[in-house]
């Protein structure tokens, strides 16, 4: 019960995007995956999701990524945009009922509403479900999607499919460092109740933090994958990055990263 | 990703728990009675002096019927009440396709009228007056609303290739390209009737006026079906188009399948603005007026944003030919016109209150 990629190829026209990428991820683990700009990443999370159909092997719970009918799909597996964009006047409780309607069956407006209301307050926006979506800044627009996630994969473990998986493209990019900390501590529960997640990450230090596995794209291959102390190593990280960075570690085994100059040298 | 200002497409008023599926449906029963009432307008509406009333009760069998000619059954049943049921369903399709194509553009600015889907359903209708109906002939009485929806649908597809790319529309580019492709659908008009004899253009005539004032129960017969398919397939396009407001890729991770419903939208559009210009030609406005209005009403939910806009939009064009036939009776202005008139200023507001988006 994973995601499994194997030999994963894209190309748009004559450039190569990602070329023989494996990849894997466990369930109960926030997967990390990093790199550059125009690395590969965002790619790389298109083939998972099934947005974009790449050469190679991808299973998710052991099934064919393109075995799966959309509805059941949709079922497994969630994915949080960057973008937030939305097209007409819908409330952020509408908004957010558009992910309950994508998930398993929810019996009655009762639960739909109480659903709806948890989703709000988990993602810390308790009272904003009569809200317009956009009248709210960008990043409690982007807290209104998570939520909206969340109500489509609710249960991290569905009892016959086996564990539901949450991607998130750059979750925290246009959130204050309260709310990054608030949605990576969401991400992690919801893989230590048995669900799955996988993260592209900018920021370093929110990865060592949080990411159980990471996985360093670099020019549409893997460069290292392996538990934080594995990956983010000084050479490694600048190398692939181009520029001069410090890993150190704080007590309690956590790792921070420090950037120290452009040139690698 | 522009911010908008609050003041912008958002509707007065404020909800504590912001579900308004409530007062959507009772907008739904409300809009259900709106209809009732507006067919009944209709029907005692005319330049004969009929009593109406009575001939309406002697078959509800309410009335003994007593001193009613046959005349009177003649005006109410052959002519009034064909004319009542065409504008219920010419009314109520073109308001559902517009709500439909602006959920596939996402935009509430997109029309059929306006992007030029009806001039090409209407050069489709055209042809067949002119040059005959060609493999559509043994179809009869649907050789008509089959060449429309064969136009509209060739404008349709080719407005989304040109329009969209990456998933993405450009409404700039959606609105030039409706402006071209219908001039182009216009000018081969032009060139029809000037080819026309003068039995076509008599048809011509009638047909062009825009206006439902030729309604006969054949026309009836040949439209009605086309526009329930569309009024059918339109719930199970609701979710979809639900999800679409969020963007493509948003869609397809909530389990859309999106180039199906995509496609499945464009042809119930053409449907439907095909068998209502085959029967009235072209009565622009509706499409635009009526699902934005129920926009503010009761929000942008295609659930219920699509059976209300086909109960409005009967009940507006209903009202709307009621007006054509009273303002200059006993003669009658084409109904075209007074959607217009009423559209025109609408369709401008909208444009205003979003005048400060610059991705319009």
């Amino acid at each position: 019960m994973t995601i499994e990629a194997r030999g994963l190829e894209v190309a748009y026209g004559r450039r190569r995007i990602l070329h023989g990428v494996d990849f894997s991820a466990r369930p109960g683990e926030v997967t990390v995956i990093i790199g550059p700009n125009g690395s590969g990443k965002t790619t790389l999370m298109r083939a998972l999701t099934g947005e974009l159909t790449a050469a190679g092997a991808i299973t998710i719970n052991g099934r064919e990524l393109g075995a799966y009918p959309a509805h059941m799909l949709a079922a497994t597996r969630a994915v949080l945009p960057q973008d937030t964009a939305l097209a007409f006047p819908f409330t952020v409780s509408e908004v957010v009922g558009l992910g309950v309607a994508a998930g398993p069956m929810l019996a009655g407006n009762e639960a739909r509403r109480q659903r709806i209301a948890d989703a709000l307050e988990a993602v810390d926006l308790p009272g904003f479900a009569g809200r317009y979506y956009q009248e709210l800044s960008g990043g409690e627009r982007q807290r209104v999607q998570l939520a909206r996630v969340l109500c489509q994969i609710w249960n991290p473990v569905s009892q016959h499919h086996g564990p539901r998986w949450l991607f998130l493209d750059e979750p925290v990019s246009s959130l204050d460092i309260r709310h990054q900390l608030m949605i990576m501590e969401l991400a992690a529960n919801y893989a230590r109740r048995g669900g799955g997640v996988i993260a592209v990450m900018h920021d370093l230090n929110l990865t060592a933090m949080f990411g159980d596995r990471i996985t360093l794209i670099s020019s549409g291959e893997v460069a290292a994958t392996g538990t934080p102390k594995e990956v983010l190593q000084d050479e490694t990280l600048a190398e692939v990055f181009g520029c001069a960075l410090k890993v150190g570690e704080v007590p309690r085994d956590h790792l921070f990263v420090l950037p120290q100059a452009i040139s690698a040298g | 990703m522009l911010q908008r200002p609050a003041s912008t497409c958002i509707a007065p008023a404020i909800l504590m728990d912001g579900d308004r599926s409530r007062r959507a449906r009772l907008t739904l029963a409300g809009l259900a009675v709106l209809l009732v009432g507006a067919a009944l307008f209709g029907l005692v509406l005319g330049a004969a002096d009929t009593p109406a009333w009575r001939v309406i009760l002697t078959r509800l069998g309410l009335d003994d019927g007593a001193g009613l000619k046959a005349t009177d059954y003649l005006i109410m049943e052959s002519i009034r009440l064909p004319r009542i049921v065409l504008g219920i369903l010419i009314g109520g399709g073109l308001a559902v396709s517009g709500a439909l194509m602006q959920g596939l553009f996402r935009n509430p600015l997109a029309d059929p009228g306006i992007v030029g889907v009806s001039a090409g359903a209407g050069l489709g209708a055209v042809s067949t007056i002119v040059l005959g109906g060609g493999i559509l002939s043994f179809t009869g009485i649907y050789a008509l609303p089959l060449s429309a929806f064969s136009g509209g649908l060739i404008t349709a597809w080719l407005l989304y290739r040109i329009a969209t790319r990456n998933g993405r529309t450009s409404i700039a580019t959606l609105l030039l390209a409706g402006i071209a492709i219908g001039a182009f659908a216009g000018a081969a008009t032009g060139v029809l009737i000037y080819v026309a004899d003068d039995a076509q253009l008599r048809d011509l005539t009638f047909w062009g006026l825009g206006s439902l004032a030729g309604a006969t129960w054949t026309k009836v017969a040949a439209t009605a079906p086309i526009i329930f398919v569309a009024f059918a397939a339109s719930p199970f396009l609701a979710r979809g188009l639900n999800a679409l407001a969020l963007g493509e890729s948003a869609a397809h991770h909530m389990g859309i399948s999106v180039q199906r419903m995509k496609n499945i939208t464009i042809v119930v559009v053409a449907a439907a603005t095909g068998a209502s210009v085959a029967a009235a030609g072209a009565i622009g406005f509706v499409g635009i007026v009526v699902p934005h209005l129920l926009r503010l009403a009761i929000g942008p939910d295609h659930k219920y944003l699509l059976p209300c806009s086909a109960l409005l939009g009967g009940a507006f064009l209903t009202l709307a030919d009621g007006v054509s036939r009273t303002l200059v009776a006993p003669a009658e202005l084409p109904i075209g016109i007074v959607t217009a008139a009423i559209g025109a200023p609408f369709f401008l507001w909208i444009l205003l209150r979003r005048r400060g988006l610059l991705d319009l």
